[in-house]
């Protein structure tokens, strides 16, 4: 367990902000100072962007996996589910932002789902217990998501924000949650940035096997 | 202590004490050992039922796990939950718990609030709720929970949708039907107890509630096994310990117990089965023992009755018993032969076999109350004595047996008396033989016979012997009919034929009569001598001195009046004082009293020396010389004034010590005075060498001094040789003047005499001295 000081320091800013006109690397990590990939910043900006919403996003089945794990996707896109491996799947989500259920198919669905509102939608394979995936809905922001080394690039920081979100799969305080956090931590004149995410950390599992070393 | 019961019972005791000891500790090493495989066996139990147990909740836990993960992964459950079906969350709950047969499911969001919940037994959310968070601290670990006294194993686990989206906790009850199903395959009791109360247990519960104190796990030692009451052993194994929550393995002691008390039971059986055969066993023993005890001991009665004759044992007897029986039968016939000699010796004269004394009075008695004439003749050997001193006393007992064998043939010879002859040796030298006789005309030719026969020469070795022999003879016709008066007169006739020179005398009458009388004096004076108011007395005749016609000495004669008021006559009675050994009391008399009647005379100025008369036996005993000194002392006279006068005869008697000390008698002051001289043995040779002051010529000289000369020449000459030798000379019996004047012509210094005076009393010298003149 965390105690609130230790919560507390991960939201320092490590780095002052830099010229917005240069682009900023920033670094997830968790609190063991891993590298987060996945984890989602969202800026909301004032003026809507434009973008194509008529073309499905692609989320991917692939060896027992989402790929990838988290999508972004903004308002109301459509977001296609192909089965690339050669087993079926039976992808179905509860999430509030949006629960529908794509019975066992294989190869592609008839029809790509379209995802209305924005918020954070859990998708799960009935069969596959181990296969999570993401599907992050926002509505008409600037959102950036990790890569491998839990970098995500900022070329220019919208400023009309105050705040911003940082989201990860496995936060600590659960998979709708996301931190808000001032923008100035984004505005570090450094080139690079460090942001923690407090992540789950498995438990260990526990057995009667301690328990009988208890009771000798 | 032991010694004095009987040798039953200590056989008894012995073998019951052994057995007992036996049984106690057989006892208490088989309890030891039983208690220890007890231990052992129990510990191995409880880590059996540990293992069972544990693998029991394990597998549990296992199903449980496995039940709720189907659960969990059901997609009809999950989207119940994500969309908050209540009713269809419901009914899963109730139809997958009976499906799994768990007894009690709950659904919890990830907030830990309850969802739903589905139980066999009826659980209020109320009892659950505070709970929950506890619970899902330990998701996927199994726990335990306790609601309303029912304890339930549980498991939570996250539903995942396929993130976590709540929790299902599914839990089985630990009943009493698993804890059952446990006890059958552990053998063991298992009871759960949270917070130190039973709640459930495999144990009866009415049994339960009456071992309720039995159930600590207070540790039991080996012994506590066996001794304590209590029923169970337990053993503790901790489910959680934060909740309190345990099980208490417990293994009945009832049956061990029971097997101990068996076993115990069954050792006291044998023990007292034991005991009693042991005791019929020693009553046995004993009677081996002590019935041919009782045999002996009526045997040892027998002999100590003198039945020393003991018959050849008969009875069947334990083989020291018939020792015993053999030894006891020797020591009899020992006993018996023993018996015979000492009576031998106690009848018989130990050197020659006769009978002795005692033995020859009781025979004599036998045969005079026989009606039998007796015939006794004592025989006495002439100076055996010197015969001792010549030949040797081996040679001389030698003689005595060959007397006493001719003795013994001569009896056998004699045809009268074959059954009624006896010999007996009364004293050294002295025989007594005793024979029958029917005429008294024979005694005399009987008694040549016999002294013809043990006259014969006697052989010493190739020494031809004579012995002269006096025999003197009673008969029972004549003499007397009590057997000691017998002996006593014969050994009478036989001293007087020894004293007559006769070789066979006869006892005359009266001669025993004479004999007692003077016992009977002597016994008198002996209490004269001794008692306060005597009846003796002393009577004092005077010495005239010639040469100044002064009375200057006077001897002090002992005078007594006997019972019957006759004088007796001094020298008959100071004769058998002698023989009697009395004369030492009367001579200390004598100085006594004239030690008393000179003091009074110093007193009055009487001065006169005053002689006393000794005998031998005087001066030689031992405390003469104290008793005179410390007298006269006493009495306050001098030795000066006393005159010890003492006859010839006594002075050659043991004359070293008489010299000795009448020496030293002398050189205190005592005059040493020869009394009677001339008439005994005279040798001038010892008067040369005596310390004698003084001589007394015998009167049997003086008496008829003036008619006879020879007397006049001897007593002049031994008056003269006194003089020489430096001598005084007392002449007495002087009994007229003519006798008195020739002594003064011979110069001789004393006179004493009736001319001068009788011997007198003290009062009546003390007057006549008063008023003597002298006109000689």
């Amino acid at each position: 367990m965390l105690d609130k000081k230790t919560i507390l320091a991960c939201f320092i800013v490590l780095i002052s902000l830099g010229n917005s006109a240069f682009a900023t690397t920033i670094s997830i990590i968790d609190q063991h100072g891993q590298p987060l990939a996945d984890a989602v910043l969202e800026i909301p900006v004032s003026q809507s962007t434009k973008s194509d919403l008529s073309v499905p996003l692609i989320m991917d089945q692939v060896d027992k996996s989402f790929a990838p794990i988290v999508l972004l996707a903004k308002k109301n896109s459509l977001v296609s589910f192909p089965n690339s491996d050669d087993i079926r799947h039976h992808v179905y989500s509860f999430s509030a932002a949006k629960s529908f259920e794509l019975k066992l198919y294989a190869a592609r669905p008839k029809s790509p789902i379209k995802f209305e509102q924005d918020g954070i939608v859990v998708l799960g394979c009935n069969i596959h217990d181990s296969m999570v995936g993401y599907i992050y809905v926002h509505d008409n922001t600037v959102t950036l998501k990790s890569n491998e080394q839990g970098k995500i690039e900022i070329d220019e920081v919208p400023s009309s924000a105050k705040s911003f979100f940082l989201w990860h799969p496995n936060a600590m305080k659960g998979v709708e949650h996301r931190d808000t956090l001032p923008i100035s931590l984004l505005n570090s004149k450094e080139k690079e940035q460090t942001l923690t995410v407090i992540t789950k950390t498995p438990a260990p599992r526990n057995t009667f096997g301690e328990l009988s070393k208890h009771a000798h | 202590m032991l010694t004095r019961l009987s040798i039953r019972s200590q056989v008894a005791w012995l073998s019951a004490l052994l057995i007992i000891i036996t049984a106690i500790t057989l006892t208490t090493s088989y309890a030891f050992r039983t208690a220890q495989l007890t231990e052992k066996q129990i510990e191995r139990q409880m880590r059996y039922a540990q293992n069972v147990l544990t693998q029991y909740l394990s597998s549990q836990e296992q199903l449980l796990v496995t039940a709720t993960r189907v659960l969990t992964a059901d997609f009809g459950f999950k989207q119940a939950i994500a969309t908050r079906d209540n009713n269809t969350i419901e009914s899963v709950l109730l139809n997958h718990g009976e499906r799994i047969n768990a007894d009690l499911m709950m659904m919890v969001d990830l907030q830990g609030e309850l969802i739903s919940i589905s139980a066999k037994e009826k659980v209020t959310n109320k009892q659950v709720t505070e709970k929950i968070s506890k619970l899902l601290e330990n998701a996927n670990l199994s726990q335990f929970l306790v609601i309303n006294k029912r304890i339930y194993q549980l498991i939570v686990l996250p539903v995942k949708a396929p993130r976590e989206i709540g929790y299902a906790i599914v839990g089985f009850q630990l009943s009493k039907a698993s804890l059952l199903n446990l006890k059958n395959l552990t053998s063991l009791d298992i009871t759960l107890v949270v917070n130190e109360q039973n709640i459930v247990s495999s144990i009866d519960e009415l049994e339960l509630e009456n071992e309720r104190n039995d159930l600590s796990v207070a540790p039991i030692t080996t012994l506590d096994l066996l001794i304590s009451k209590t029923n169970y052993f337990n053993k503790k194994i901790s489910f959680d310990e934060n909740a309190g929550i345990y099980a208490l393995l417990s293994t009945s002691l009832k049956e061990v117990h029971e097997e101990f008390n068996q076993l115990i039971s069954s050792i006291l059986f044998i023990a007292l089965l034991i005991i009693l055969i042991s005791m019929f066993l020693s009553r046995l023993l004993s009677k081996g023992i002590s019935t041919p005890l009782n045999y002996l001991m009526k045997l040892t009665a027998r002999i100590s009755r003198g039945e020393l004759k003991i018959a050849k044992n008969e009875q069947q007897l334990p083989r020291e018993f018939n020792e015993l029986y053999y030894a006891f039968s020797t020591m009899g016939e020992a006993i018996s032969h023993r018996e015979k000699e000492i009576k031998f010796q106690a009848e018989h004269d130990h050197l020659t076999g006769l009978y002795n004394r005692q033995m020859l009075l009781n025979i004599i008695g036998e045969r005079i109350s026989a009606k039998a004439d007796l015939l006794l003749a004592s025989i006495n050997i002439k100076s055996l004595n010197q015969l001792n001193d010549t030949l040797g006393p081996e040679n001389v007992d030698a003689i005595l047996r060959t007397l006493a064998e001719r003795l013994q043939t001569y009896i056998a010879g004699h045809h009268e008396s074959i059954n009624i002859g006896a010999a007996g040796r009364v004293d050294s030298d002295e025989f007594v033989l005793v024979l029958s006789i029917s005429d008294l005309h024979k005694i005399e030719p009987e008694l040549i016979n016999l002294h013809d026969r043990l006259t014969q020469p006697y052989w010493v070795d190739d020494i031809k012997m004579n012995l002269e022999l006096n025999i003197g003879s009673v008969n029972s016709i004549m003499h007397g009919k009590t057997p000691e008066l017998l002996l006593r007169r014969v050994i009478m006739a036989m001293r007087a034929a020894a004293k007559e020179k006769k070789a066979i005398r006869q006892y005359v009458d009266g001669e025993d009569e004479a004999y007692l009388q003077k016992i009977q004096m002597i016994e008198e004076l002996r209490v004269a001598i001794h008692s306060e108011d005597s009846p003796l007395f002393l009577n004092y005749q005077p010495k005239l001195n010639l040469s100044n016609n002064k009375i200057e000495k006077a001897e002090a004669l002992i005078r007594w009046i006997n019972k019957a008021g006759n004088f007796v006559n001094p020298e008959h009675f100071v004769g058998l004082a002698e023989k009697s050994g009395l004369i030492v009391s009367l001579t200390h008399w004598v100085i006594k009293n004239v030690a008393i009647q000179m003091e009074k005379w110093n007193e009055i100025g009487l001065n006169i020396r005053v002689s006393v008369n000794l005998s031998a036996q005087d001066i030689q005993h031992p405390e003469f010389v104290d008793y005179l000194l410390s007298t006269i002392e006493k009495y306050n006279v001098s030795p000066n004034q006393l005159t010890l006068e003492l006859t010839e005869r006594d002075l050659a008697e043991n004359e070293e010590i008489v010299v000795q000390r009448l020496s030293h008698l002398q050189t205190l002051g005592f005059q040493i005075s020869v009394d009677d001289y001339g008439i005994g043995q005279s040798s001038l040779s010892k008067l040369k060498s005596l310390p004698v002051d003084e001589l007394k010529i015998d009167k049997c000289f003086i008496l008829s001094l003036e008619a006879c000369p020879k007397d006049q020449d001897i007593v002049s000459s031994t008056i003269s040789l006194g003089h020489k030798l430096n001598m005084q000379v007392v002449a007495e019996g002087v009994e007229n003047k003519e006798s008195l004047a020739l002594l003064a012509s011979y110069g001789c210094e004393y006179a004493q005499g009736y001319y001068i005076s009788r011997p007198v009393d003290a009062d009546a010298f003390v007057e006549w001295y008063n008023n003597y003149e002298p006109n000689y």
